[in-house]
This record gives structure tokens, C-alpha cells and sequence, in this order.
């Protein structure tokens, strides 16, 4: 039963192909999804976490992501927002062994600096900045998956890292 | 800007692919219809419904491989989709049926509980991109939306009888290389299946009018109204204060049929005026002001002006002619009483 002007999609990679596709392209992902939660959380358990719920989901659509081209930065961003969420509700587990290195709380305090800084910004601004410079994006990169023009990736990217190192400058002090 | 410092040093090796896809399957949904030892789920196919078999152990559906699986009956109106999962009725649809570039689409997802127990439901949060999204025909996602800025809880229990309804709202960019009319999906983005309805983007489209009363006495003051027939089903915005511009209202002046008003004088702010309004379809008072009506009785024509720049498919009011009539003065009566003598 398929009504006029409703869609239902699916996109667990049901056929050999798809599934060898996503099979293909999961370690990439992972690495991408898992970097970025990193650099936000400093946990390794929650960034693999991050990682592989953001995995998980774009198996469950990839049908779809793979049709839109290069599904990375949607699984960049994906594990982004889990990580941000994740330390919103506070529940980051205790600091990696990184993060437990000598320089350790310098690092855990510049990850709460960003994410107040970040929390400062715009939500457009955030988007960008988040993709393009902690997520090492590129412009176009981050042009697509915003479906938003390269011209205004980089205005919202000038604009987001001013205030962003505003915010951090001052956290600084 | 780097943030390379922060970086793990020694990554670990990605995690188990097949745990991926197996939880990925296992997200995909199903609907148990029957059976002892199997159960049934339906399954849309491009050529209608089709039936899958699932393990008896309720893990992992087995659904075709070309085809989705999802939960049944999905009914649709064109604007409105509904479906029934996990004793759970949900319904998705759109306030209205169009959009405009910058303005709003509005959905609304009511979740029920139809039973007699309580039931849980999988929130649609949690980092997930978009819980409503926009996409061109093509599957892109032009936008996307956050419908719960702070995650719900991992489950949520709906009781009896309750009934939950989650507003969405997304909005259609104005994309570089200009308006990006056409048909789109706005789609509801579940933990599996994705349910979409159309919403169509079209130019904004308005007529306006200045309603006044049309026979005046000379000098007579009175409210003038600016209304705006929006002739779309949708929500189109309509400039506003912003925060230096002043409150929205509109000057008017009388002139005689076929002359040209005087320039008229608004304040010189520095006004970035804001889509502060929204014109639901239909009729839409936006702005009032004053008409004094000239001293000289005639015919006239009223010119109404709003200050900001009319927006684009908003047809500013034409001209509209009103009798100006000569106020008489108060007559004074007297009254005389001739009493006998």
C-alpha cells in the first residue's frame, strides 16, 4: 500500500552491493566519526561510542547517503552532535588515558573552553565552525552537507572564528 | 584555528562492522502481524505491499533485498501519514501543504497510546541530525532542524490513553543561486524508516488592501488597516520591527484622482526590519495608522505606504477612492415654548 505523496524508505544495506559499499567505507567513517568525538569528549569509550552509533545510522540510511555522494560529513557531523550531547547531559566517562597524561587537564580544559565557546555562537555559525575546523571539513565539504553555498561557509566561517577566539581569548584570561 | 592538540594519539582500531549492521537491521522497522514460531511484517515495495518472514526470535527481520521494510498500514490524506508501531499509533503531518523561501514548514508528530498498558517509543533525538528534514526529490537534505535541543530521555513511556504531540519546524533557506522553488520532502526521521510528505516551494504570493471607511466627512480622522490577502497555504513572513526599526504602520495620504502623493516622510532609521511576521493564509491585519480626511469635500484617492520595502510577491494596496463629504456644522436648535397667557 503506497499512498499518493508518501514515501517510506529504507536503507539497511540490503543487497550485496550496498552492503559491500558501506562494508567499504566503514573503517574511513569510523576513523572520521570517532576523531571528531574525540577532539569534543577526550574519552575514547565515548567517542568510539560517538562513532559507531554515527556509524549505525548511516547504515541504516545508507541508500540514501550514498546516493548524495561523499557520506562523510554526514557521519562527521552525526558524531558531532552525539558528542555534544553527550556532554550536555553530562555524562562523559572519566578522561581517557590521554587526558590523563601530564598535560592532561590543560587538555580537558581546553575542550570545556570550545564547548562554551561554541555554545556562544550561532547556530549556523556553530554548524560551520564545528565542521569545518574541528572536523577539519572543507569548504565544500561543508558547503554540501549544510546545503549552503561555499560564499556563505565562508562568511559564517570568518565570522564564527572571530567570535570563537574572542570566547576562547577570554576564557583564557 | 587547529584543534589537532587535541587529538587521540593512538586511535583504536574501528569497531566491529557486523555489530554495526546488525544493530543497524535490527533498527529497521517491523511490525509483528502474526504467527506462532514467525512473525509477519509488512514491507513496502516500489510496487506495493509485500510480505517478510522474521525470525522467530524477534532479533534480526528478514526483509527482501529489494525491498523496505516498515510498519503497516501507513494511511495518507496527501498532508497527513499515520502509522502503528510497537502498540504505539504515531501521525505526522504538515501545517500546511507549501512553503516559501525563508519561511517556515510546520509538522507536528502526535504519538498514542491506544492500549491498556504503557508503551515506550524510541525518542528522536540523541544526535541524530535532523528528527525533520528537507530534502530536493534528488534525496539531498537542503535543511535540517533540531526538534528536541536537549535530548529526551532514552525511552519514552507514553501511558493509556495519553497522547503526545511534538511540534517541528524547519526552515527553507534561501540558497545561493536564488530561490530554490519545487516540489520537496519533508521528512520525519525516525530510527529506521523515514516518512516523508511533500511540501511544494512556491513564490510568496499576496494581495493587499488599505480597508477604510470609503465616505468620510472633511477632517474626519480615522483608523486605517493594512491587510494582506496571503493567497497561499502556507506561512509566508512579513518584515517587522527589528531592533532599531519602528513598530509596523503605515502613513496614507489623500489625493486627488490620477495625482502623485507627496513623498512620504518616515523617520530615518538605520533599520534592518526582521521576517517578524507570519501571514497565515487568508486574511492578515498587519499594520494600522491614521487617515485624516481633507478639509475640501470631493472625490479622492486614499495611498496607503508602509515604510519598509514591500516584500516580494506582496502586492502593495492600490489606491482606493473615498468620498470626502463637507462635515456640517453642529446646528443649533432652540427650542421654543409658547405658553397661554
Amino acid at each position: 500500500m503506497r499512498e499518493k505523496g508518501v514515501t517510506v524508505t529504507s536503507a539497511v544495506p540490503a543487497t550485496a552491493a550496498e552492503a559491500t559499499t558501506f562494508a567499504e567505507a566503514f573503517p574511513a567513517l569510523w576513523r572520521a566519526g570517532y576523531r571528531v568525538a574525540y577532539r569534543l569528549l577526550g574519552s575514547r569509550e565515548d567517542a568510539a561510542d560517538c562513532a559507531q552509533e554515527a556509524c549505525t545510522r548511516a547504515c541504516v540510511r545508507w541508500a540514501r547517503l550514498a546516493r548524495g555522494g561523499d557520506p562523510t560529513p554526514w557521519v562527521v557531523r552525526v558524531a558531532a552532535n552525539l558528542a555534544i550531547d553527550r556532554w550536555r547531559r553530562g555524562q562523559r566517562a572519566v578522561s581517557s588515558v590521554a587526558d590523563r597524561s601530564p598535560d592532561g587537564s590543560t587538555l580537558a580544559a581546553d575542550r570545556i573552553d570550545l564547548h562554551r565557546a561554541l555554545a556562544g555562537l550561532a547556530r549556523r555559525q556553530r554548524e560551520v565552525v564545528m565542521l569545518r575546523f574541528v572536523a577539519d571539513l572543507t569548504e565544500a565539504d561543508v558547503a554540501e552537507e549544510l546545503g549552503i553555498s561555499v560564499g556563505s561557509v565562508k562568511q559564517h566561517a570568518a565570522r564564527g572564528l572571530a567570535a570563537l577566539r574572542s570566547a576562547l581569548t577570554e576564557d583564557a584570561r | 584555528m587547529n584543534f589537532d592538540h587535541l587529538d587521540d594519539p593512538a586511535p583504536p582500531f574501528p569497531a566491529d562492522l557486523d555489530s554495526v549492521v546488525a544493530v543497524a537491521r535490527r533498527r529497521v522497522r517491523t511490525r509483528r502481524l502474526a504467527g506462532a514460531g514467525g512473525a509477519l511484517a509488512l514491507a513496502l515495495t516500489a510496487g506495493g505491499v509485500a510480505l517478510a518472514v522474521r525470525d522467530s526470535d524477534d532479533s534480526i527481520p528478514i526483509v527482501p533485498a529489494d525491498t523496505t521494510s516498515t510498519t503497516a498500514p501507513i494511511e495518507s490524506d496527501g498532508n497527513r501519514v499515520a502509522w502503528s508501531e510497537d502498540g504505539l499509533d504515531f501521525a505526522f503531518s504538515l501545517d500546511y501543504p507549501q512553503a516559501v523561501v525563508g519561511g517556515p514548514v510546520r509538522a507536528s508528530l502526535t504519538v498514542t497510546n491506544p492500549g491498556d498498558e504503557p508503551a515506550t517509543m524510541q525518542p528522536l533525538c540523541g544526535g541524530d541530525p535532523a528528527a525533520l528534514e528537507i530534502h530536493h526529490r534528488d534525496g539531498r537534505p537542503i535543511h535540517d532542524t533540531y526538534a528536541y535541543p536537549d535530548c529526551l530521555p532514552a525511552l519514552l513511556e507514553i501511558q493509556p490513553g495519553d497522547a503526545r504531540v511534538h511540534m517541528l519546524e524547519a526552515t527553507i533557506d534561501d540558497l545561493a543561486g536564488g530561490p530554490a522553488l519545487g516540489e520537496y520532502d519533508v521528512v520525519l526521521v525516525g530510527q529506521g524508516t523515514d516518512v516523508s510528505l511533500p511540501v511544494g516551494v512556491v513564490e510568496p504570493r499576496a494581495s493587499s488592501e488599505v480597508v477604510v471607511d470609503t465616505t468620510l466627512g472633511t477632517g474626519q480622522v480615522v483608523d486605517a488597516t493594512l491587510v494582506v490577502h496571503n493567497e497561499l497555504d502556507a506561512l509566508v513572513p512579513f518584515p517587522g520591527p527589528g531592533a532599531t526599526c519602528p513598530d509596523l504602520y503605515i502613513q496614507t495620504q489623500f489625493v486627488t484622482p490620477g495625482d502623485e502623493p507627496e513623498p512620504f516622510a518616515w523617520p530615518d532609521y538605520d533599520c534592518d526590519p526582521k521576517p517578524a511576521l507570519l501571514l497565515l493564509p487568508g486574511r492578515n491585519e498587519v499594520a494600522h495608522g491614521n487617515a485624516e480626511a481633507p478639509a475640501v469635500a470631493g472625490e479622492y484617492e486614499l495611498v496607503a505606504d508602509l515604510g519598509y520595502a514591500w516584500p516580494d510577491g506582496i502586492t502593495p494596496p492600490p489606491r482606493l477612492a473615498v468620498t470626502v463629504e463637507q462635515s456640517g456644522e453642529p446646528e443649533l436648535v432652540v427650542e421654543w415654548t409658547v405658553e397661554p397667557t
